[in-house]
């Protein structure tokens, strides 16, 4: 009897597999048509990891992806770190005053002119919204005419720019008399005035589109639509890159992971690139103002017993370089060549016998100052790579009598131990480009103790204060790079902190694309690649 | 007190004790809830900013105090501000409940259905070949972690196949009508439902056909049998009835679980739902978010349950007069 | 002669397979050095792919596979076995007087485990990781704290019944102490009911378990099943379709979990035919 029933409920179950199939089969062609015109991109797919939550220049991301598209910011650093004008071209003859002069005929996506008040409202608005004192830089900013305004700064500073190429440029007519740049409405919040202007944000699908603004002063892009596709994990967007559901993958001051890059270079239709890059990769990260890594030969002990190329060989890829004693990256305007670091197991027992460190009781572990030297690592949780750089240190030391041991913490609490408690003996983090470059550059705002800096590094030294006052208050840029080289040389002489490799940042896109143009701040996409983009036809 | 009155009672407690602690096991994370609200790549925070953002967040003030904020707020039904996206925790729940839903009511609907009929079958002829293929079948599949079944169908079905995209909930260029757009969403839908919908029937199915088998055997059946009704009306009517309200009451419970199994696959199928929400708000510390967040949860699977309880008083008089009150 | 007939009756079937399957995972665990091929921190080249030298090829950064699957049984089962012991001496304390006490301690205790009973436990559980840190005992008190009420409902339902049985009834007339009765005279009635909740919650902790280790917050120093998977999925196995990886801990862990089901199986059967009750405990 039941089987009656099974044999009446099969035509059902087979309906229901077919309607199934139907969905599978109507495909979409993944919204890509090739415009016949050579080299003209009719649609870009971009896919992306950056969670974005709302279309507003509050948010983060959002703020960030519309910099390489549709806001613009005063200027750009391109990839050998030197400034060029983007909205403005710029001048100065002392680095104290700083001349900005708009591209004239640029426009709003609304049809309002940019005016020089734009970018004087942008400062005083974004100090106000942020908190991010901004205006404390400057003496006077005064609007020289519609195009033209003027900032003189306190003191002097060549690298001022440094502070113009990530602020957006904001539009006095919208935001004027905004009390929380969060409330305003997406259509008018997505007002820029770069090539592009924005069309949607789906939030359910994951995209974000934007369309070539037609009035752009600096002619027609080279591709019509482009669209972000995000992604909550990585690898499922590589899965889509591979699949060709996607033409390319984007990460700000990010690229894609070694591991997944090898397996785009087998699979044939993908283009691997790489991106300079000025941020340290890994790095272990000494507290110099507590014990025992206050101690000099401590500190040049495990730097002389970590495995370099080991770090080399599993984390690192082919176009990865052995980091040096200086700590700064080569991808960085000012780096000077110092040693390469290498292990040298007899230095490290040599560097503890020094610092009377010695196994006096034979358990593999040194004792020192009368207590067995164990010496406790921060790590991040965020990322599985981070325990693994912690696990091959925590081998490495452990060759010359040193004890790790792992304190794993989610980020969370890792920045506040970190940034704030120091608590903390040392640590294995990465910093990024922008981090290594903000304040007086050279990774002091990481590095010292000194100073309202969340400064992991905490290195209290006035040696040091005085270089970084030096690097803060250059009027030239001879004058920077001096105070740089000497800052370099204070990291390898002090073992400051050990910068376990360096690596550049992997893009991937598809074999069709060409003509990537690269930018010190926002990599493969930004407003000059618009122009340049182009596309295989077959 | 009457066992309806009493599970009522037991919810509200419920809801106190989750509005406890979802205030107070956030506060007792370490970490700094200021510092998350910039990216660990951007810039580090100025002091004048810490101040002004530790005010804003009622962070410089006792716990008492922003306890009583915090329920005073929730009485007016004001789930709170989160400084971390910059909107309140209604309109951020708002954008994320829906695609959570869009997987759970299916899951649920298809589940039940399926652990049902399929229960039902092997319950009544316990012990036949058909009973013993399925229900060790179903015992191995319920062993099976829900995550790796995820990603199995997403390297089979979507990438290997290609049959079903990767993920998300909609195609990147959605169609224009709204007919084709709705055929979108059912393809996207169709791997995380399925998956979720293998992970939550073994356990019910068991639980159906266990129930069923135990009916078959009780008096009121042979009676039903003596007095001479025909076969399909003792199993459609009789039985059915009887293996209704366990039912229903494990489809209430099962509320819970099919929001803690969409938490985990979420992710695979880059969904951007609640189990996304409460984990980014977890890492970041974003106490407003998360307290909406699982109070929202916790509300959800008590008012499930409070009406799965209407229901059974509804359909079964035994209910009402408190008969099962000793389970 | 007929003790084999016996023992190779129908019913014993899910046991022999159950313990068939939990002995190879307990010689894993007691000697991971007999049956690994390497210690599971050696380095080897990475990625490779299946051969006679690496059974299961090698992950991101060079260790075995299948050595590290070897030796991430003893720590899946620890967490497995502890967390369930820890939630069984909760669960079936709080369970017995639950069921037993009248009055209002009654009422409370019963209110206790219907609202642990409603909270969604594994966002909770999310919380609660993330306040306590990583680190296996963090991680089995985690599961134990908010795992333990499934065993408490099933002890107070049995509690329930036994308290309106003759036996415990004459005990309460002749003004036996509580604590005794339900102590001396109830327990020994339980071990059955708490045996079958106690090998269940192993299983579905050890699920519990990978689920956390998946979300990032089990304990990246310590190898376990959920945590290969979750390594793999993050460490780019997935998308490189290195079924090799994260494959074979799935398979343990629902290999491992089906041994565990399967030997309930067999108890509650025998349970079944002793009491008479038709319930299952599976649910």
């Amino acid at each position: 009897m039941f089987k009656r029933k099974l044999v009446k409920i099969i035509p059902f179950l087979l309906a229901l597999v077919l309607l199934i199939s139907t969905f599978a089969s109507c495909n979409e062609n993944g919204g890509k048509t090739t415009n016949p015109a050579a080299g003209k991109i009719d649609t870009l797919v971009v896919g992306t990891t950056m969670a974005i939550e709302k279309a507003s220049r509050s948010e983060y991301y959002f703020d960030v992806l519309s910099g390489t598209i549709t806001q613009m910011a005063l200027v750009r650093v391109d990839e050998s770190g030197a400034y060029q004008p983007l909205m403005a071209e710029f001048e100065t003859s002392d680095s104290k005053t700083w001349t900005f002069t708009i591209t004239d005929g640029l426009t709003w996506h609304d049809g309002t002119p940019v005016t020089a008040e734009d970018v004087k409202f942008t400062i005083e608005y974004l100090d106000l919204q942020n908190n991010g004192g901004y205006l404390s830089r400057y003496e006077d900013i005064a609007v020289l005419n519609d195009r033209q305004i003027k900032l003189v700064l306190k003191t002097a500073n060549a690298r001022h720019l440094s502070n113009f190429t990530a602020m957006r440029i904001i539009p006095k007519h919208i935001y004027d008399g905004v009390a929380d740049m969060s409330t305003v409405a997406e259509e008018l919040a997505t007002i820029g005035c770069g090539p592009y202007k924005f069309v949607r944000f789906d939030k359910n699908a994951g995209v974000i589109e934007f369309t070539a603004y037609k009035d752009y002063v600096g002619g027609v892009p080279n591709v019509k639509t482009v669209i972000f596709k995000m992604y909550s994990n990585a690898d499922t967007m590589n899965l889509a890159l591979k699949a060709e559901e996607i033409d390319m993958v984007y990460y700000y001051a990010g690229g894609v992971d070694i591991t997944a890059a090898a397996d785009f270079v087998k699979n044939g239709n993908i283009t691997i690139s790489t991106v300079k890059d000025a941020s340290n990769t890994a790095v272990l990260v000494f507290n110099n103002n507590k014990a025992p890594c206050n101690d000099i030969l401590i500190r040049k002990a495990i730097a002389a017993a970590i495995d370099y190329d080991k770090f080399l060989e599993l984390f690192g890829s082919e176009y990865s370089t052995p980091s040096r004693t200086g700590f700064i990256p080569e991808g960085t305007a000012g780096f000077i060549e110092t040693e390469v670091l290498t292990r040298n197991l007899d230095a490290a027992r040599a560097y503890l016998a020094e610092a009377g460190a010695v196994d006096s009781n034979n358990d593999g572990i040194v004792e020192y100052h009368g207590e067995p030297l164990v010496i406790e690592l921060l790590v991040r949780s965020d990322k599985p790579i981070y325990t693994r750089y912690a696990e091959l240190l925590q081998l490495n030391l452990a060759e010359v009598g040193i004890k790790i041991t792992l304190k794993i913490v989610d980020v969370a609490e890792f920045r506040s131990i970190s940034e704030k408690e120091h608590t903390n003996q040392m640590m294995v983090t990465k910093f990024t480009a922008y981090g290594m470059s903000s304040g007086a550059g050279m990774g002091s705002s990481y590095m010292s103790g000194l100073g309202t800096s969340s400064g992991q590094g905490q290195i209290m030294d006035a040696a040091y204060a005085e270089i970084v006052d030096r690097l803060g208050s250059a009027t030239s840029m001879e004058e920077y790079f001096a105070a740089a080289a000497d800052c370099q040389k204070y990291y390898a002489a002090n073992t400051s902190s050990v910068a376990l490799y360096w690596d550049c940042y992997i893009q991937a896109y598809n074999n069709r694309l060409s003509g990537f143009i690269i930018d010190g701040t926002f990599g493969l996409l930004n407003m000059p690649t618009w122009f340049s983009i182009e596309e295989q036809t077959d | 007190m009457k066992p309806t009155v009493r599970r009522i009672v037991t919810s509200i407690l419920c809801l106190v004790v989750v509005i406890i602690l979802n205030f107070l096991l956030p506060r007792m994370m370490p970490g700094d809830p200021v510092l998350m609200l910039t990216g660990i790549d951007e810039d580090a925070i100025s002091q004048a900013q810490y101040e002004m953002y530790k005010e804003k967040l009622g962070l410089d003030r006792p716990l008492i105090e922003q306890f009583a904020d915090y329920i005073s707020d929730l009485s007016g039904g004001n789930l709170g501000y989160s400084y971390h996206y910059k909107d309140t925790v209604a309109n951020i729940m708002a954008q994320r409940v829906p695609a959570t839903l869009q997987v759970a009511i299916p899951t649920i609907i298809i589940s039940s259905l399926c652990a049902l009929f399929l229960g039902y079958i092997t319950g009544y002829r316990k012990n036949s070949k058909l009973d013993t293929l399925l229900t060790s079948s179903f015992i191995v599949v319920h062993a099976v972690p829900s995550f790796l079944l995820a990603m199995i169908m997403v390297t089979v079905f979507a990438y290997h196949l290609g049959w079903f995209p990767l993920g998300g909930l909609s195609s990147i260029r959605v169609p224009d009508s709204a007919f084709l757009a709705f055929l979108d969403r059912l393809k996207h839908l169709v791997l995380p439902v399925t998956t979720l919908t293998i992970a939550s029937v073994p356990g019910k199915y068991l639980l159906l056909r266990n129930i069923t088998a135990a009916a078959k055997d009780d008096k009121y059946v042979i009676y039903a049998r003596a007095r001479g009704l025909s076969e399909k009306r003792i199993i459609f009517v009789h039985i059915l009835r009887n293996t209704v309200q366990p039912f229903i009451t494990m489809v209430g419970l099962n509320v819970g679980f099919i929001i803690a199994g969409s938490m985990i696959i979420e992710n695979i199928f880059s969904i951007n739902g609640m189990g996304t929400l409460i984990y980014q708000a977890t890492s970041s510390r974003d106490f407003p978010t998360l307290q909406g967040c699982l109070f929202i949860t916790a509300l959800a699977v008590v008012i499930a349950n409070i009406i799965t309880d209407i229901i059974c008083v509804a359909i079964d008089p035994k209910v009402r007069y408190g008969v099962y009150e000793s389970d | 002669m007929n003790l084999i007939k016996r023992l190779a009756r129908k019913e014993y079937i899910p046991l022999y397979i159950g313990m068939a399957l939990m002995s190879v995972f307990v010689a894993f665990s007691l000697f991971p050095s007999l049956f690994a091929p390497y210690h599971p921190k050696e380095m080897f080249a990475a990625w490779q792919g299946v051969s006679a030298a690496h059974l299961l090829g090698t992950n991101d950064i060079g260790y075995d596979i299948f050595s590290e699957l070897v030796y991430a049984s003893s720590t899946t089962l620890i967490v497995g076995i502890t967390a369930a012991l820890v939630s069984l001496l909760i669960g079936s304390a709080i369970g017995i007087m639950a069921g037993f006490l009248s009055g209002w301690k009654g009422e409370i205790l019963d209110g206790i485990v219907n609202v642990f009973l409603l909270i969604p436990m594994l966002p909770m559980a999310i919380v609660v990781a993330a306040y306590l840190g990583p680190g296996l005992n963090n991680i089995i008190l985690v599961i134990a704290v908010l795992g333990w009420c499934a065993t408490a409902r099933a002890v107070r339902a049995k509690t329930k019944q036994l308290k309106q049985t003759p036996f415990v009834e004459s005990l309460v007339i002749l003004g036996i102490p509580k604590r005794q009765i339900m102590l001396k005279h109830i327990f020994p009635n339980l071990t059955e009911i708490a045996l079958a909740k106690y090998i269940m919650s192993v299983g579905s902790f050890m699920l519990m378990e990978a689920a956390l280790s998946f979300l990032g917050l089990g304990d990246p120093t310590k190898v376990t099943w959920g945590g290969m998977i979750n390594l793999a999925y993050k460490c780019g196995g997935f998308s490189k379709g290195a079924l090799n990886w994260y494959l074979p801990p799935g398979i343990c862990i629902a290999m491992c979990v089906l041994a565990f089901f399967c030997v309930n199986y067999y108890f509650e059967k025998k349970a079944l035919q002793v009491d008479g009750d038709k319930r299952s405990y599976l649910d």
